[in-house]
């Protein structure tokens, strides 16, 4: 018969967290300090500043990954993330972002495996809905065109390398974005701001974040986002592919 | 238990999930969330924690300041003022090679009941029964929380026991013939 002593015993028991809970918080939690919305107004000329809530340094975080590393993601999310992003020494070093892409899980042993159904679904607390192709970011012509017709007398020119560099991580962004890496693409999406902060290709960029932001949880901060974009943006290729990605309609 | 440990402002953030995640995910199903929103809610904590870090207090023990920002978080799941998105709540955690389905089931059990006893209680006394009783947390830090002398900790425990052990025969009469 249960005493008051087994009683506290078994609610102590059933209140400890499982390590996949562990690991997928900690996934949750890095996702919630590294996601920094930057949906600048038309015609502003410098990105956003972070938002006050955001932290500009995150690296205590990776200390806090081991437990998404060591987690068992069962299910629909399949990979972990082994650590989190140092500066770069470069804008074209990627090798940090490299290390950061999911990395297959060891496979487990057979009695650890979870069951196929119905459980087999299981939503992660960060959710990767799918993720359609954006356009693909314009030709550096076409960017500096878009850029001088918005801010003639406070965008200067870019430098072409510059713009190049800009473009192609955009593009790497997009890929990442499409190969359902969205964490990823926010990652080089900041980066990129941090890099190259003019305003180059400021709707592309704020596109695919947003788009990104939704990919990982259409939370109401993500949602809040997303419409901001569309109404800054009504006209935008990106509007109604960024609508669909956010539910928004 | 995991022991109370002094923040270091170095390792302050780094420490703080790995040494108190399990704390706080207690915590808040002491409270009474569960699923989906106790996930939202651990994150909560430990991004509000993160942001915090600089006005943290180190005279004051680490546990108990994530016990106030997570009862603070629980109010505001509570109140309904977050409340997740399209996905819902989340299923229960993958059946591994943990208790058996009846041991499972007496373990929620035994935590609804929990819940609802703590939810039972006056606020000064959940508290004091959550971090004592459950958590056995030293009555000097309880008292510095809730600034109480520990004496007000002791005496407010003694009382919240003795409602539960009654409310355990109570249930035990009911559910078993």
């Amino acid at each position: 018969m249960t005493t008051a002593e087994e009683m506290l015993a078994l609610a102590r028991q059933a209140a400890e967290p499982s390590a996949e809970t562990r690991a997928r918080v900690a996934w949750a939690v890095q996702t919630a300090l590294l996601v920094q919305p930057v949906v600048p107004a038309p015609g502003s000329t410098s990105p956003s500043p972070p938002s006050p809530a955001a932290p500009t340094q995150p690296a205590w975080l990776a200390t806090l990954l081991p437990f998404v590393a060591v987690g068992v993601i069962a299910g629909a999310v399949g990979v972990v993330v082994g650590r989190t992003l140092p500066r770069p020494a470069s804008p074209d070093s990627h090798a940090d972002v490299d290390r950061l892409r999911p990395v297959p899980r060891a496979p487990m042993p057979a009695s650890a495996q979870p069951p196929a159904s119905p459980m087999g679904g299981k939503a992660p607390t960060v959710p990767l809905s799918p993720v359609e192709d954006l356009p693909a970011a314009p030709a550096p012509r076409s960017a500096a065109r878009t850029t001088d017709a918005r801010s003639p007398d406070l965008a200067p020119e870019p430098a072409p390398d510059s713009l190049s560099s800009v473009v192609a991580a955009l593009q790497r962004a997009q890929a990442e974005l499409r190969d359902g890496h969205p964490l990823q693409a926010l990652l080089l999406l900041n980066e990129l701001d941090r890099d190259y902060p003019s305003t180059v290709l400021l709707e592309e960029r704020s596109a695919v974040r947003v788009h990104a932001q939704c990919a990982i949880s259409r939370s109401p901060a993500s949602l809040a986002v997303a419409r901001e974009f569309v109404r800054a943006h009504p006209a935008s290729l990106y509007t109604t592919r960024i609508k669909r990605a956010c539910a928004l309609e | 238990m995991t022991p109370s440990v002094a923040l270091r402002p170095e390792d302050a953030s780094a420490s703080l999930y790995e040494a108190h995640f399990g704390f706080v995910w207690r915590t808040l199903g002491y409270l009474g969330l569960s699923g989906a929103s106790q996930e939202d809610a651990a994150q909560d904590v430990f991004v509000v924690a993160h942001r915090r870090l600089g006005a943290f207090e180190e005279r004051a023990a680490v546990q108990t300041w994530l016990y106030a920002i997570a009862r603070n978080v629980t109010r505001n799941y509570k109140r309904g003022s977050r409340r997740r998105g399209p996905q819902g709540e989340l299923p229960d955690d993958w059946p591994s090679n943990g208790p058996t389905p009846e041991e499972d089931y007496q373990r929620k059990q035994a935590l609804t009941f929990v819940q609802s006893f703590l939810e039972s209680l006056d606020e000064p006394k959940r508290e004091v029964f959550l971090l004592c009783e459950l958590e056995q947390l030293p009555a000097v830090e309880v008292g510095e929380l809730l600034r109480v002398s520990p004496n007000t900790v002791s005496s407010r425990l003694r009382l919240a026991r003795v409602a539960f052990a009654r409310a355990v025969e109570e249930h035990r009469r009911i559910h078993v013939p």
